[in-house]
């Protein structure tokens, strides 16, 4: 219960902290709401599968927290690979180009062909790695558990919390997905990338956040 | 068909007006631009003289305007002089205010920066959710305040739409002015690009709600190049200042003078996507007579803000982009292109629609762009007498 509340209690903070890797994967495919629902559903799977290791390593050695030089280095490495991902994302062309080409093209690349479905679950476990408030306490919560079992389950119910705040976005499935649209989130993912690019590249080499 | 002649035997869509007729039709910019322009005359003759100097020369540009019936050249020319006059005047007052160009961190604390309008998009939703306003400005300053601008943009936005971006924007006037050093374009822009601006809008949306600051100041402005940036004292604000200067020169310089576009105001600025959507419910527009149109598309090359394409010109309208700049009415062969009040019957070169738009638009041009002109002069004027810049 008490990682649900805080999970409720700093929802709107995570769902402001994960917008910016996840609209832009909302807009450039054309899902239905089903497909939106699955896209969340990846995504917050990326982001249990983040808080579930962290958490582990935390309670078992106590030094993976966020702030740490530790944490710092890996977050720093998770952005840069995921902006590469997202750029990569954002250059290759809008299903609705040419599907002839797409489909050519798709079969001599077949990682860049499953980028779209990759990289909700690669934004959600990015994004779990990000240091909002919320989750610093979590991660203190966690250290102190007294099982391994207390802090997985904090973790999940932590999820579930912040969930909640992501069901509106779903309504996005209920946009008439125009093909300028999906151009305009292919562009806002490159965008995003050179954010996220920049703020690993500085989490790397020293630690500076923007 | 109506065909209009213009003195030189060149189609035009709106017939050059009688002199008397133009000067009739002129009283009303002369009256009100008098009243906003004189209602504070200055006490110094040098200001004296430049605000008399400005006053006719905006009323002359405008009596032009009707005399010949050409819109786009004689906006453009006020749009270009003005945007130049107020880089001069703001950095000449900031240097005399703050002795530098460079915003501190003190001056942030002060909230001593004066809102400029690209700033609107990114405050709405934090000030939504965390009833803040996160911009370093007062509310009510005596220039630029947050509340001055936000009702001045509103305004002027009910009235033109769009428009804005064409007739009032302090900024527009410099990738206008060279793109006007393009004989002929060395760079065609993929139609892809022309969706950049709402990315740009949308992840600084995202990421002013994120970091609670005002993203595109911050990181990527190209006009703080030649307005005011954050003080340079850190790696970050190298940074930052690398990437302002990079950025004008190839969004406001370069690429307007490859293209013969106003490639900051049709490819980058949030602004302009954001304003792009008041022209929804602004009732003026450009229209297009689909009967008259030969799709020679001439109108396609000339829209400075990329604000046609093939499919918009069969729905007889510009895209939403449209910034009502008049050009495509002035270079279009066919004079299939007029200025059009929505709801009304659609008649190529009716006098009546291109009127009531100028008389709005010009008024905020002339008064918002007219004070830089002032103060430019007023200052020229002063060094040339005394020496000195200031007074």
């Amino acid at each position: 219960m008490q990682g649900f509340l805080l999970g409720l209690a700093g929802g709107f903070s995570c769902l402001v902290y994960c917008l910016p890797s996840l609209f832009p994967l909302l807009l450039g495919e054309s899902p239905t709401i089903r497909q939106t629902a699955r896209i969340l559903l990846c995504f917050l799977s990326g982001r249990l599968l983040a808080y579930t290791i962290i958490a582990s390593v935390a309670f078992a050695v106590g030094w993976l927290l966020p702030g740490s030089p530790n944490s710092h280095l890996l977050a720093g490495l998770l952005y840069t690979g995921f902006a590469l991902l997202l750029f990569i994302y954002g250059l290759q062309p809008a299903k609705h180009a040419c599907p002839q080409h797409q489909v050519t093209k798709c079969q001599h690349h077949a990682i860049l062909a499953r980028l779209p479905q990759l990289l909700p679950f690669t934004a959600g476990f990015v994004g779990g790695f990000n240091l909002c408030p919320p989750l610093i306490l979590l991660f203190g919560e966690s250290a102190a558990a007294p099982s391994i079992f207390h802090s997985l389950t904090l973790s999940f119910t932590f999820l579930l919390g912040t969930a909640i705040y992501f069901f509106p976005l779903l309504s996005t499935g209920l946009i008439k997905h125009t093909p300028a649209l999906q151009t305009i989130g292919k562009l806002t993912a490159m965008l995003v990338a050179v954010y996220y690019a920049y703020t690993g590249t500085l989490l790397i080499i020293g630690g500076i956040q923007l | 068909m109506i065909t209009q002649i213009c003195p030189n035997n060149k189609p035009q869509t709106y017939a050059p007006m009688h002199k008397l007729q133009a000067l009739c039709y002129s009283l009303p910019m002369f009256l009100i631009t008098a009243l906003l322009l004189l209602h504070n005359f200055p006490p110094a003759p040098t200001a004296q003289a430049a605000l008399v100097i400005t006053y006719i020369f905006a009323n002359t540009l405008f009596f032009l305007m009707l005399s010949t019936g050409k819109t786009h050249r004689y906006r453009s020319l006020f749009f270009v002089i003005a945007s130049a006059c107020f880089v001069f005047s703001f950095i000449t007052n900031l240097i005399e205010v703050r002795g530098s160009m460079e915003l501190t961190a003190a001056n942030m604390i002060d909230g001593d920066a004066p809102l400029c309008p690209l700033v609107i998009p990114m405050l709405i939703i934090p000030a939504a959710f965390t009833k803040t306003i996160i911009f370093p400005g007062s509310m009510f300053a005596d220039f630029a305040g947050i509340a001055e601008m936000i009702v001045l943009w509103l305004g002027i936005t009910i009235a033109i739409g769009r428009g804005w971006c064409s007739w009032v924007c302090f900024f527009g006037g410099m990738d206008e002015g060279f793109s006007k050093l393009c004989k002929k374009a060395r760079l065609t822009i993929a139609a892809k690009w022309t969706y950049l601006p709402h990315a740009v809008l949308l992840t600084i949306v995202l990421f002013s709600a994120l970091t609670l600051s005002p993203t595109y100041c911050m990181w990527l402005c190209p006009f703080k190049a030649v307005t005011e940036f954050p003080e340079v004292n850190s790696a970050a604000s190298v940074l930052q200042a690398i990437i302002f200067v990079t950025l004008f020169i190839a969004l406001v310089i370069v690429l307007p003078i490859m293209t013969g576009r106003r490639t900051q105001c049709g490819l980058f600025c949030p602004f302009a996507s954001f304003q792009a959507f008041t022209n929804k419910f602004n009732i003026f527009t450009v229209a297009i007579d689909i009967n008259r149109c030969v799709e020679c598309n001439h109108c396609i090359k000339t829209c400075p803000t990329f604000s046609l394409s093939g499919e918009s010109i069969k729905t007889g309208q510009p895209l939403l982009s449209c910034t009502k700049c008049g050009k495509c009415i002035d270079a279009c062969p066919k004079q299939a292109i007029s200025y059009h009040i929505k709801g009304t019957v659609f008649k190529v070169g009716s006098h009546a629609p291109r009127l009531l738009f100028l008389y709005p638009a010009y008024i905020c041009g002339a008064v918002i762009g007219g004070g830089g002109i002032i103060d430019t002069l007023s200052k020229l004027f002063s060094l040339l007498l005394t020496g000195r810049l200031f007074y």
